[in-house]
């Protein structure tokens, strides 16, 4: 890579890490591992960057790595066996928001990946359908059935907030 | 709970506090960036270079592993499998991994509509199956030596100057010249394998039916004008005799006399090339054409012989009309018929009171090895052929032609179950082709990944 090229692939990721690592940590619901996911997809967006920066939306290029990142990282041998997300620790009980968060991240922690990228991309990142689709390299169609079984499944997951968002 | 319920109780999430960027994230990011494509290509390259080593080991190695092949294996009795294994063009050639001693070849395949066919030589010792690729492409003038190290190898077509002697340890051909050229049969080895007998003709005669490619047609010349010649095949030393013309020989268990068949009678030839006696078999009978000889020197197995005489020429053959057709005889009373194996084919002797023989077997439809006692009992199968449809691509099944054996190992044969083929490395035009697939396929696969990876690209442009 040239020395220009390089330059702005640095002054891109320093504009973008943050964001890219809420986005991480909305997938996976864990800082460290968000940092690890942001990382990796950043170093393959470098091998790429030449590529990516003559487009027009560097972003959705980076957001799809990022995506694929963490579902490559789902499908491993070592992410199926070790739980990302460990038991709550024996502290003292939290407030009723940290509670609340809590629930929700367990909750979305317990959807399939596919699942969960698609309710993080969706209502969480604010994409339609078909960005989403776009983002996961999937159909429209199947954004649909996968945000309908993610929903149902969390319809489950959460009873006590289906009440208060209705 | 909808859609817009998901949202609203996404963006109402309280928010944790994010924490700062762990320090190095940013700095280290372009050199740890480096370190990956340079892992990668590295990894790449690796991969590349170990797939191409290992790939052309695969396909162009005459003889891969530590295994010592079959030709370095100390030998044990000699061992016949219960089948013989099916057709496969993958089969290997004897030069590029030579069996070591063999228990017979033979041709085998089929012609009804598309030509099948290989010369194969199956391994005395182990399931080792190889081309004989000194005679890939028809049977015929062959013969497999009594200690089963060595084929000597003619030409059923045309005038030779010279016969091919095949070493099954080192799969190495060497030329053994001849005295004159002429159409040459090879009869009988002696039981060393130093000594060949073979008849020699004038082809002159019959160019003009050569031409035409009739069969047999130097075999059957021989019968009525040939003569018999001894070659020392470590020499070159030719002895002619005085036997000719000849149809078949055997040598003794001892090697130091012949048994010959010259017309419709039998005599017994001594090294120097003299005959010393007739041997006085029933009127109409002359010995098998090859392995004669018991292992005793007791026996000899005779068959019915006829004329064919069509006024300017005539040939003698097997007469295939008479019924019970090996019968054998004693060598101290020669005139009278004793023994009857009831087979189509005699190949050599297990015993004094067994031989081996090549027939159909009807129950299991297929070609069978026959232990046939000679005293009329039944005989029993010592091994089938394949009987698979396995020639012409599929539409037949593969037929033995030819079989010759190794007749100083039958006394001693075992039957063994059929275990793990060994083939040896595909035949040289075979690992050719695999490696010109596997190089377009690699170049292929290459060129597809590009071109999927330019399409992704291109799905984030305007």
């Amino acid at each position: 890579m040239r020395a220009d090229e390089e330059r702005a692939f640095t002054e891109y990721a320093q504009g973008r890490v943050l964001e890219l690592r809420r986005t991480a940590y909305r997938l996976c619901g864990d800082w460290d591992q968000a940092h690890d996911l942001t990382q990796t997809a950043l170093i393959r967006l470098y091998r790429h960057w030449t590529r990516v920066a003559q487009t027009d939306s560097p972003d959705a290029y980076v957001r799809r790595m990022l995506v694929n990142v963490f579902l490559d990282h789902r499908q491993s041998w070592w992410s199926r066996r070790v739980r990302p997300f460990p038991e709550p620790p024996d502290t003292p009980a939290p407030s009723e928001d940290v509670a609340d968060r809590l629930d929700l991240m367990a909750a979305l922690a317990r959807l399939a990946p596919g699942q969960r990228a698609v309710i993080v991309l969706r209502f969480w990142e604010g994409m339609d359908v078909a960005e989403t689709a776009r983002t996961l390299g999937c159909s429209p169609g199947t954004v649909k059935s996968q945000t309908s079984y993610a929903i149902a499944a969390l319809r489950r997951l959460l009873p006590n907030y289906v009440g208060e968002a209705a | 709970m909808n859609d817009q319920q998901i949202a609203a109780l996404l963006a109402a999430a309280p928010q944790q506090p994010e924490p700062p960027l762990p320090p190095g994230l940013l700095e280290d990011l372009v050199p740890a960036a480096r370190r990956d494509i340079r892992r990668r290509r590295t990894t790449a390259a690796l991969c590349t270079v170990a797939a191409l080593l290992l790939g052309a080991g695969v396909l162009l190695t005459p003889a891969g592993g530590t295994d010592p092949g079959p030709a370095q294996r100390p030998p044990g009795r000699a061992g016949l499998p219960d089948r013989v294994a099916g057709y496969s063009p993958l089969t290997g050639s004897v030069s590029d991994a030579p069996p070591g001693r063999a228990i017979m070849v033979y041709g085998y395949g089929n012609s009804e509509m598309l030509r099948t066919y290989q010369s194969l030589v199956l391994s005395a010792d182990t399931d080792a199956y190889r081309q004989l690729d000194a005679m890939p492409d028809r049977s015929g003038p062959w013969l497999l030596a009594p200690d089963g190290r060595t084929i000597v190898l003619s030409a059923a077509d045309r005038a030779m100057a010279e016969v091919q002697v095949v070493d099954l340890q080192s799969g190495q051909t060497r030329q053994v010249p001849l005295p004159r050229a002429g159409g040459v049969t090879p009869l009988a080895l002696s039981p060393d394998g130093n000594t060949l007998a073979y008849s020699i003709v004038d082809t002159t005669p019959i160019a003009e039916d050569m031409a035409r490619d009739v069969g047999n047609l130097i075999q059957r010349h021989a019968t009525e004008h040939s003569e018999l010649v001894l070659l020392d095949l470590r020499t070159g030393q030719a002895t002619a005799t005085d036997a000719g013309p000849v149809s078949a020989a055997a040598f003794a268990p001892d090697g130091q006399r012949l048994v010959v068949q010259s017309r419709l009678r039998t005599w017994l030839v001594g090294l120097d090339g003299r005959r010393q006696q007739e041997v006085m078999v029933p009127q109409g009978y002359g010995i098998t054409v090859h392995n004669a000889w018991s292992p005793s020197g007791l026996l000899l197995a005779v068959v019915p012989w006829a004329v064919e005489d069509w006024g300017t020429d005539r040939a003698y053959v097997l007469d295939y009309r008479t019924p019970g057709a090996v019968r054998t005889v004693s060598l101290a009373e020669p005139s009278v018929l004793r023994g009857t194996a009831d087979t189509e084919t005699f190949l050599g002797w297990l015993s004094d009171t067994e031989v081996l023989g090549q027939s159909w077997d009807y129950g299991s439809d297929t070609g069978a090895l026959w232990a046939v006692p000679v005293d009329g009992r039944s005989p029993r199968v010592l091994s089938r052929f394949d009987d698979a449809y396995r020639c012409e691509f599929g539409l037949q099944r593969c037929v033995p032609y030819e079989v010759s054996v190794a007749a100083g190992l039958l006394p001693e044969l075992t039957v063994r179950p059929a275990g793990p083929l060994d083939r040896g490395p595909w035949p040289a035009g075979i690992r050719l082709a695999a490696l010109v697939v596997f190089v377009v396929g690699a170049a292929g696969g290459w060129l597809l990944r590009a071109i999927l990876r330019r399409r992704r690209g291109r799905r984030f442009a305007p």
